[in-house]
């Protein structure tokens, strides 16, 4: 078992992404679009699953754009893994 | 910017070492009869709102006796807590005095430094004479000096406690991060300089550094109290810097005249151009929507949520101006909003919607749309970069027209 891939974004979300579906994806969609503050993604493909190219003190920080491409490709080319919670206060 | 109230800024103004009247803030009609008693009269009755001018509003009363006391609390209750929601009543001490004087600090957008003002015909009258207002731009680097002062009094020689009043004021809007401090009247009584109304406007990005003044909201010129919808659009940006998000719900009065119509804009020209064309195909916008300045995606898709909200929406419009902002992230944001507020129909929306992209990434911004089903919907027009603001009222109009039409096609938006 994979598990889940979870971290907190700075306006206060959180993204989650079921690894356990991620293997059988044929797209890896949520890689696609991924950006960062930086000059290289959040989501890197690593053994065949996304995982992360920053610490989680960096994501929270706002090195996740929140820019939402992870979720919204993963759910019309991918395996519909990807949740982003965005509470509204 | 978030304005104070008179009770806020005077407290800020005696913390500093500026004299202010005695006074109690209190809720009720009972506890202002109270601290009345406590001061004794004649006491000034004060309705704390950030209303300009609340002297001719009948917002603050001078009462002398006990029975104009009780007269004038219970129309101050009554009336108006209906009509401007009273829900604080500072009582002060009255004041005997001959001058009043009008000080003031704020910031100047022309020269960008902070520019002193000072008038010996002080008082509610202020504006009528706004030629006897002498000026004195500051060099932040030295502050206040003795130069200034005598500049200011038209080199007439000063009571030494007015220049440390000025002085004082100058170390408040430094160090509260101020656009304006202002105190109108000043009066000299009792051998002092006293403070009798006050006015302190916090600059809204420098707010984080004022945690200790609870401000809920920094929008500029608000009336009145902030909505439970503004405070929330507030939070978006609270923690986060990466763009702006300003909503604000049009007045009750207004909201009666015509078609609800929700709106959000990437700029607050298009968003203000965008209201005046709905208004003028006969549409009343339901609140003002700028997310601009690049904002994520996470914020558009929070500002949408509570855009579509709020109650009896009979139609949505998107607009951006010709920016350098990134459009698809603006583009995810909004679809993710419209897929949780319309989970049956994959986002597609059961009332008319215009959505209008120019700028960087708009092209992007349109496939996304389509990618996601949601341009498809009967109750989506999407417009390019060749249209302007009258070509979206103009075919939201033909949108809704035709949409209500057809039974049962027009519906409330729901979240």
């Amino acid at each position: 078992m994979l598990g889940k891939l979870e971290f907190n974004i700075l306006s206060g979300g959180k993204v989650s992404i079921d690894l356990n579906k991620c293997k059988s994806c044929s797209t890896k969609a949520c890689i696609r679009n991924c950006k960062s503050s930086k000059t290289r993604p959040v989501l890197v493909l690593k053994d065949g699953v996304p995982d992360l190219d920053f610490d989680f003190d960096e994501l929270e920080k706002g090195a996740c754009t929140e820019c939402l491409a992870c979720e919204l490709d993963c759910e019309l080319y991918g395996n519909k893994v990807v949740a982003i919670e965005l509470p509204v206060m | 910017m978030a304005k104070l109230t008179e009770f806020e800024s005077k407290k800020i103004i005696r913390e500093a070492g500026i004299a202010v009247p005695r006074g109690e803030l209190v809720s009720t009609s009972i506890q202002a009869e109270e601290a009345a008693m406590r001061i004794g009269l004649p006491v000034v009755l004060k309705i704390q709102s950030l209303y300009s001018g609340r002297f001719e509003k009948d917002l603050i009363k001078i009462v002398s006796s006990v029975e104009e006391l009780k007269r004038t609390l219970n129309y101050m209750f009554d009336v108006h807590s209906s009509e401007i929601r009273l829900r604080k009543l500072l009582v002060e001490e009255k004041y005997i005095y001959q001058d009043e004087y009008y000080l003031s600090v704020v910031s100047d957008d022309v020269t960008l430094s902070p520019l002193l003002l000072f008038s010996g015909n002080g008082g509610i009258d202020i504006e009528k004479n706004r030629e006897k207002i002498r000026r004195r731009q500051l060099n932040i680097l030295n502050g206040v000096t003795d130069e200034d002062i005598s500049f200011l009094t038209n080199g007439a020689s000063v009571n030494l406690d007015f220049g440390n009043v000025i002085k004082k004021l100058y170390g408040i809007y430094r160090n509260m991060d101020c656009c304006q401090v202002e105190v109108n009247p000043l009066v000299f009584s009792e051998e002092k300089f006293v403070a009798l109304d006050a006015k302190i406007i916090i600059d809204g990005d420098a707010l984080y550094r004022h945690k200790e003044l609870g401000v809920q909201l920094t929008e500029e010129n608000l009336n009145r109290d902030p909505t439970s919808l503004e405070i929330s659009a507030a939070k978006i940006d609270e923690n986060d810097h990466r763009g702006t998000v300003h909503i604000a719900e049009l007045d009750q009065p207004l909201q009666k005249k015509g078609t609800r119509i929700a709106l959000n804009c990437v700029g607050t020209g298009v968003s203000l151009s965008i209201m005046d064309e709905l208004i003028e195909q006969g549409y009343m916008p339901a609140n003002f929507g700028d997310t601009s300045g690049n904002p994520t995606a996470s914020k558009l898709y929070r500002a949408i949520k509570l855009i579509f909200s709020q109650k009896d929406i009979k139609g949505f419009v998107f607009a951006s101006c010709v920016s350098s902002q990134q459009l698809d992230n603006t583009a995810r944001g909004i679809i993710k909003a419209l897929k949780d507020i319309y989970p049956e129909t994959g986002g597609r929306p059961d009332i008319p919607c215009v959505f209008m992209f120019r700028g960087a990434w708009d092209r992007d911004a349109m496939v996304l749309f389509e990618e996601h089903g949601i341009s498809d919907s009967e109750n989506v027009i999407m417009l390019g970069r060749d249209s302007n603001e009258y070509d979206v009222a103009c075919e939201f109009d033909k949108l809704y027209k035709n949409r209500r039409s057809m039974p049962g096609n027009v519906r409330k938006a729901r979240v």
